[in-house]
C-alpha cells in the first residue's frame, strides 16, 4: 500500500497542502480531482520524491520512504514532455511492455516509428510517454494529466491500457478531463481547501465547488 | 550504460565546448594546475547554465532510478579524467 499523510507544503506565504492524506492499494485506480493550483501536481511530485515537502510521512508497503524513485517502486508521468527528444519512437516502443502494445498502438505509430520524438505532435508524444510510464516495472504509477493533448479516440485506447495496468498496479491519476478520469477510476478523491475528500457521488463535486452549480 | 550515454547526450555540446576551451587555455597558460582548476570550474557552470533546458528530462532518468546530480557527477569525473590524460599527452609532445 502507498500511503502519504501529514503533508504540508508552502510556496512563499501561500499554504498549498496542509495535513493531506492519500492512499492507494495495488490493483486500485485513484482519481485525484481539484481546481488549478490546489496542489495535485505538487502532491504527486512529493510522492515521487522530486519535490521536497515542508513535512510529510510517506510509507510504501509499510516502509518509510523518502525518495520513492530511487527504489523504482513508483513511476511518475509529469505534466510536461519528459522523454529526451533525441530518442526515436521505435526505441521508446521497444522499452514498453509488449502486453500494452496492442495492434491499435502499433498501427498508430507505424508511420513515424523511425522519427525522433521532437518530430511528433504534442498528442502523439504524450500518448507515447503514457505508454512508456505504464510499462515501468514499478508497483505504483502516478499520472499527472495523462489525457491532456490526446485525441478522443486515443483517450479511449489509453483508458483501456490504464484499466489493464491497474489490475496489477496501484495508479493515482489527476486530470482536468474529469469524464475520462472518472470512467477509469475505482475511487475519486477531491483536493479542496488544502485537504483531500473522498467523493462517493458526482453531486458532491458541486458541493465542493469543483463543478458549477447547475441551479445557478 | 545506456542510461549514462543518454544523459551524456543532453550535455554533449557543452562538454565538447568545455574541452576545446580547456585545450585552448592549456596553450595560453603554462601551469597545468591552473588549467585543471579552470577546467573543473566549467562543470558547475555547465550544470547551472544548461539546467533549464535539461531539467525537463530529469524525470525520465528518475523513472529509471537515477538522480540527475549522480549522473552528472559521474560523467563529469569521467570527462575530467579523459581531459587530464589528453592534456598530459599533449604536454608530453610539446616538451619532447
Amino acid at each position: 500500500m502507498l500511503e502519504i499523510d501529514s503533508v504540508s507544503l508552502c510556496f512563499g506565504m501561500k499554504e498549498v497542502l496542509s495535513g493531506c492524506y492519500l492512499c492507494c492499494n495495488e490493483g486500485e485506480i485513484v482519481g485525484l480531482l481539484g481546481r488549478n493550483g490546489c496542489g495535485k501536481s505538487s502532491l504527486l511530485k512529493i510522492i515521487f520524491g522530486s519535490l521536497k515537502a515542508g513535512f510529510m510521512h510517506f510509507r510504501l508497503n509499510d516502509k518509510i520512504t523518502k525518495r520513492a524513485f530511487q527504489g523504482k517502486d513508483v513511476a511518475y508521468l509529469p505534466q510536461f514532455n519528459f522523454i529526451p527528444s533525441f530518442l526515436r519512437v521505435q526505441k521508446v516502443l521497444n522499452d514498453c511492455n509488449p502486453e500494452i502494445i496492442t495492434e491499435e498502438v502499433t498501427s498508430f505509430f507505424e508511420a513515424f516509428k523511425n522519427n525522433r520524438l521532437n518530430n511528433l505532435s504534442g498528442g502523439e508524444r504524450r500518448f507515447l510517454e503514457c505508454l512508456w510510464i505504464l510499462s515501468r516495472p514499478a508497483t505504483y504509477v502516478l499520472l499527472d494529466e495523462p489525457f491532456s493533448e490526446i485525441a478522443p479516440f486515443q483517450i479511449e485506447v489509453l483508458q483501456d491500457i490504464i484499466r489493464k495496468t491497474g489490475k496489477t498496479k496501484g495508479i493515482i491519476l489527476t486530470d482536468h478531463f474529469y469524464r475520462p478520469l472518472m470512467e477509469v477510476s475505482d475511487r475519486i478523491v477531491l483536493m479542496h481547501n488544502n485537504a483531500i475528500y473522498n467523493i462517493k457521488e458526482e453531486s458532491e463535486l458541486v458541493l465542493y465547488h469543483y463543478f458549477p452549480d447547475p441551479g445557478i | 550504460m545506456k542510461t549514462w550515454i543518454q544523459f551524456y547526450r543532453l550535455y554533449f555540446v557543452w562538454f565538447s565546448l568545455a574541452n576545446i576551451a580547456g585545450i585552448w587555455i592549456l596553450f595560453q597558460i603554462p601551469s597545468l594546475t591552473a588549467v585543471f582548476i579552470i577546467k573543473a570550474a566549467f562543470y558547475p557552470a555547465i550544470y547551472l547554465l544548461n539546467g533549464l533546458s535539461a531539467r525537463r528530462y530529469f524525470a525520465y532518468f528518475q523513472n529509471l532510478g537515477y538522480t540527475a546530480r549522480r549522473l552528472f557527477t559521474g560523467l563529469s569525473l569521467l570527462d575530467f579524467l579523459a581531459f587530464v590524460i589528453l592534456t598530459l599527452i599533449i604536454n608530453l609532445f610539446r616538451h619532447a
